[in-house]
């Protein structure tokens, strides 16, 4: 299976998701994961390199590719369980090839204006998209929310505003938590630096999400 | 602020044309240099140097229409008192207008309707 995260916004906690799926299924499903690391920023290569560090953490495989990488991922897809892509934070090359073949894709996005600003162009790609791969399954991820009570009117809106455009929500959201940041730098998941805190329920009420939704096959969203 | 106004405020129906993996992929190219041609083309599908050039033009509307527009004009000789060149030269120096336009947008005034009462009351003027 592939999942690809991916947006036109940066910023949005796109490496970080990828980063937790990929630990989830390693882990929770025994699965073996390959992650395509497709941003010249590296943050997931990097990532790994300080994971690869520890012999006791499950070992995930990364590869870096740029560019018309359709056959690449079609190809790779034949040798792992779940093959995580993660695309920068931009309308490029290699993100509407993995979309031109991912089973789902999944977009992260603050509620902040600036991230909901890009819903319109990201509609417009994946109903595209969805003529060429009809299997796409497409989520809208309300990322790095505020935690306070008086922001939950900001999380629905933006859920709001995201559903207008005929694409799913998740209904899992995730907060912005330091400890998100604090995994990263050791090379860590969420799940394995603490995984009964908040942030570890918030990532498997993600996956779970995704893979409890039924596969498609039609040419357009409903 | 809420963020409720940036909800898709109508439902599109036109089909989408049908296009094939690697004109999708491609398009991205022509995302990047602002020229989409499958995503996204209709909102952005014009050269930004054609918007820029059409701003400016619109920004110096009044100067670019009386050069556009120029109607062919010849020479005319009329007699006017030297009170009234004095008076047109005074009024050239002060608007920085040509003596001719000073009296071409005279005359344009005094073509429209509801100066033609003026008119009338200039016409019963007893200055020679």
């Amino acid at each position: 299976m592939m999942i690809l995260v991916g947006g036109e916004k940066g910023g949005s906690g796109k490496s970080c998701l990828a980063q937790n799926l990929a630990v989830y299924f390693t882990r929770e499903k025994n699965a073996i994961v390959l992650m395509v690391d497709c941003d010249p920023q590296r943050t997931t290569s990097d990532w790994i390199q300080a994971r690869n560090t520890d012999p006791t953490l499950p070992a995930i495989n990364c590869i870096q590719l740029y560019g018309k990488i359709r056959n690449d991922l079609l190809s790779l897809n034949q040798h792992y369980d779940y093959v995580i892509i993660d695309c920068g934070g931009q309308d490029n090359l290699a993100l509407r090839a993995a979309m031109s073949v991912a089973d789902h894709v999944v977009i992260p996005l603050r509620p902040k204006r600036r991230d909901l600003k890009t819903v319109p162009h990201m509609e417009d790609m994946l109903s595209t998209c969805k003529m060429v791969n009809p299997k796409l399954l497409a989520s809208f991820l309300i990322a790095q929310c505020p935690a306070l009570p008086s922001q939950l009117k900001r999380i629905n809106e933006a859920k709001e505003v995201c559903s207008s455009y005929g694409i799913n929500v998740l209904k899992a959201v995730t907060y912005s938590r330091n400890i998100y940041d604090d995994s990263e730098e050791q090379g860590l998941s969420v799940l394995e630096l603490d995984p009964e805190g908040k942030a570890a329920k918030e990532m498997i009420a993600i996956a779970e999400e995704l893979m409890a939704m039924t596969p498609d096959d039609s040419y357009e969203f409903n | 602020m809420s963020l409720i106004d940036l909800k898709k405020s109508s439902v599109s129906k036109a089909k989408k044309k049908k296009v094939t993996v690697d004109e999708f992929i491609a398009d991205a190219e022509n995302y990047a240099v602002g020229k989409p041609k499958v995503v996204s083309s209709k909102k952005m599908n014009v050269d930004p140097a054609i918007i820029i050039k059409e701003q400016a033009a619109e920004a110096d509307w009044p100067k670019n229409r009386s050069k556009r527009s120029k109607p062919p004009k010849r020479h005319s000789t009329f007699t006017l008192s030297e009170e009234a060149i004095a008076q047109l030269n005074l009024l050239s120096k002060e608007s920085k207008l040509a003596k001719s336009h000073i009296i071409r947008i005279l005359v344009n005034e005094l073509c429209h309707e509801e100066q033609q009462k003026k008119l009338a009351r200039l016409l019963k003027s007893e200055i020679d």
